[in-house]
């Protein structure tokens, strides 16, 4: 088996357990914040900052052990836009309330017999290629060349900060973590620990996908793309392929993405959970199609969703992932105050 | 005057009727005679076929439908069919690049069947072209359309002149004789075309590697000769049944004169 084949298999298997893990605990950032913002309760906030820990920690382990080279992923780009980073994690986090999920919860809904996620991710995969390679490039384009700033520094340096800052920050995620629920109703308080528990796997995931590309994947003479568990370019990577199959070749990013919904797809049949669901209203469909558009487009210009950015993105101590993460929590801070406070 | 400009009209239309027709027939017909030979349109490879025979198959080329990033496209050419013929000479073509060559390969008896892969430059969506001239003569034209996109994120350039002119080589760790086996070759090279700006706003002059040659006991296995199209850190992946064991010797030479080398063993079981 080539390297290349041996890292499309672990993708497939990386996205299979996302699936499951996704189905069976229902990780999701957008959830966790609603959670938190609307004081209802819940661990879903606090597993996302478990995985960021775990994936924060393994990840500069492997790069502290040698195995892994950041410095050639996309985070670690010596140039960015100053302004396009902030719009667009501005646009997915607002798509990602209108929504109800990110692109990731929108595969492992899928998975479950969720045909709305099914819209949300066709018009998240169409509108991120318009935005990376289509009608919409040359805005892009003309917006990021003179915001272009090529920063001294694009991450810590290694050396102690950089060992502290992970230890420090990984140890305040995991106290955020398990600290103990006061809010949480009585009947949410079992979640805990399979919430954590999801976390948890999932932060290793992240891990496990950096040490796929970057370690197995290494050859000194077709080195692969060094990435690991991100999903708004693979979502529209996934429908290309699908259509460009006989001249286009498999990637990373489409084995993880067709494993996640294959993942959620088998455990939510186990679990017969699995039920077809669509929209009530049009009004409704509506929504989920601005806001599968707005991720789309908003991850493009983000580099990255909130697991893109959000998890696999900081877990490289990348200033420029600390900028989207940010402002991908502010959009979804919009979302909510403007359509889902009331709710 | 009004039948004078009837008749530029009704040209026009039909000459418009023709090129519409032969879209059509090109969308019938994908990757057929009638769809391609756009290597007729450049000079470059017209001379190469010059007034040889044309042979209809016998030369794959595949390059992606669409590439992201133009600065390395994967190009792979392989021979097969062609009933004891041999290939001697391959030459890829990219027409709409600033400078049209991208690389003429050579091949000694050793390489009975052609199988090859490089990373080459397209500067926009183009048609590439190989030209392939076999033992007895013949040629044959093969030719892919790709759709070169806008790159979805800054790539970053990265050069380390530290590990420039840097080589390595992969080579089977035994050889079955008769049979063929994988060798793969890259170098560490910016490739400077000599036409893009860095990034404090300066063109540097053109300095890229010129030739590769790879010989087994002094005898020519591929001899390549590169332009400024083939992609940074040229890499080249060929197959070949070694006639005899011996010193397989590897040689890149850039356009300054600077040479490195690198020789491998080949021993037959």
């Amino acid at each position: 088996m080539s390297h290349i084949e041996l890292v499309l298999w672990v993708g497939l298997a990386i996205g299979l357990v996302f699936g499951a893990v996704g189905q069976a605990t229902g990780f999701c950032l957008q959830r966790g914040l609603v959670q938190r913002w609307g004081r209802k309760g819940g661990f879903k906030l606090q597993a996302f900052a478990l995985a960021l820990a775990t994936a924060l920690i393994g990840t500069q382990a492997l790069a502290a052990l040698g195995l892994i080279d950041l410095s050639s992923s996309l985070y670690m780009a010596p140039r960015y836009s100053w302004l396009l980073l902030p719009v667009g994690g501005l646009l997915f986090g607002y798509g990602m309330g209108l929504a109800n999920g990110c692109g990731a919860r929108a595969l492992v809904l899928l998975g479950t017999g969720n045909l709305r996620s099914f819209v949300v991710l066709l018009c998240l995969g169409i509108a991120a290629y318009m935005t990376l390679t289509g009608v919409i490039a040359p805005l892009r384009i003309a917006l990021s060349d003179p915001t272009t700033i090529e920063p001294a520094l694009i991450t810590l340096p290694v050396g102690a900060l950089r060992t502290a800052v992970t230890l420090l920050a990984g140890l305040a995620l995991i106290l955020y973590a398990l600290r103990r629920p006061t809010e949480t109703p009585e009947a949410e308080r079992p979640r805990r620990w399979s919430d954590l528990a999801g976390g948890l796997v999932i932060g290793l995931l992240v891990v496990l996908g950096w040490f796929a590309t970057g370690w197995l994947g290494n050859d000194d003479f077709e080195p692969l793309p060094v990435i690991s568990l991100t999903f708004v370019a693979p979502i529209g990577d996934v429908i290309q392929y699908a259509m460009l199959a006989t001249g286009m070749s498999l990637r990373f990013g489409i084995a993880v993405v067709v494993g996640v919904v294959l993942g959620s797809l088998a455990l939510s049949l186990l679990r017969r959970q699995y039920q077809l669901r669509s929209f009530q209203a049009p009004q409704q469909m509506l929504r989920y199609i601005a806001g599968g558009a707005l991720m789309g487009a908003g991850g493009a210009l983000a580099m990255g969703c909130s697991i893109g950015q959000g998890l696999t993105g900081l877990s490289t101590l990348s200033f420029s992932s600390m900028i989207s993460a940010i402002f991908i929590v502010l959009g979804a801070r919009l979302a909510w105050t403007l359509h889902l406070r009331n709710a | 005057m009004p039948t004078y400009s009837h008749a530029i009209t009704s040209t026009r239309r039909r000459q418009l009727l023709a090129a519409a027709g032969a879209s059509l027939l090109g969308c019938a017909f994908p990757g057929g005679a009638i769809a391609s030979a756009i290597w007729r349109q450049l000079d470059a490879a017209v001379q190469s076929v010059g007034q040889s025979e044309i042979l209809d198959s016998g030369l794959q080329l595949t390059l992606p439908l669409v590439a992201e990033d133009g600065s390395s496209v994967p190009l792979t050419v392989s021979s097969n069919g062609l009933q004891g013929r041999r290939i001697e000479r391959l030459e890829i073509f990219a027409p709409n690049n600033p400078t049209p060559e991208v690389a003429i390969f050579e091949f000694g008896p050793d390489v009975s069947r052609v199988e090859l892969m490089t990373r080459i430059r397209l500067s926009e969506s183009q048609t590439v072209i190989a030209v392939a001239h076999t033992s007895d003569g013949k040629v044959i034209v093969a030719e892919r359309a790709v759709r070169v996109t806008v790159s979805g994120c800054i790539a970053p350039a990265k050069s380390d002149p530290a590990s420039e002119m840097k080589a390595r080589v992969r080579v089977p760790q035994s050889w079955t004789t008769g049979d063929t086996g994988e060798v793969l070759t890259m170098i560490s090279h910016p490739m400077i075309t000599g036409l893009a700006a860095d990034a404090s706003g300066n063109t540097p002059s053109e300095r890229i590697i010129r030739s590769f040659q790879a010989s087994l006991e002094g005898e020519p296995v591929v001899k390549a000769q590169y332009f400024r199209s083939l992609s940074a850190n040229p890499y080249l992946k060929f197959q070949f049944a070694p006639s005899k064991a011996g010193e397989l010797h590897f040689e890149w030479t850039e356009d300054t004169g600077r040479k490195v080398e690198v020789t491998e063993k080949v021993s037959l079981a």
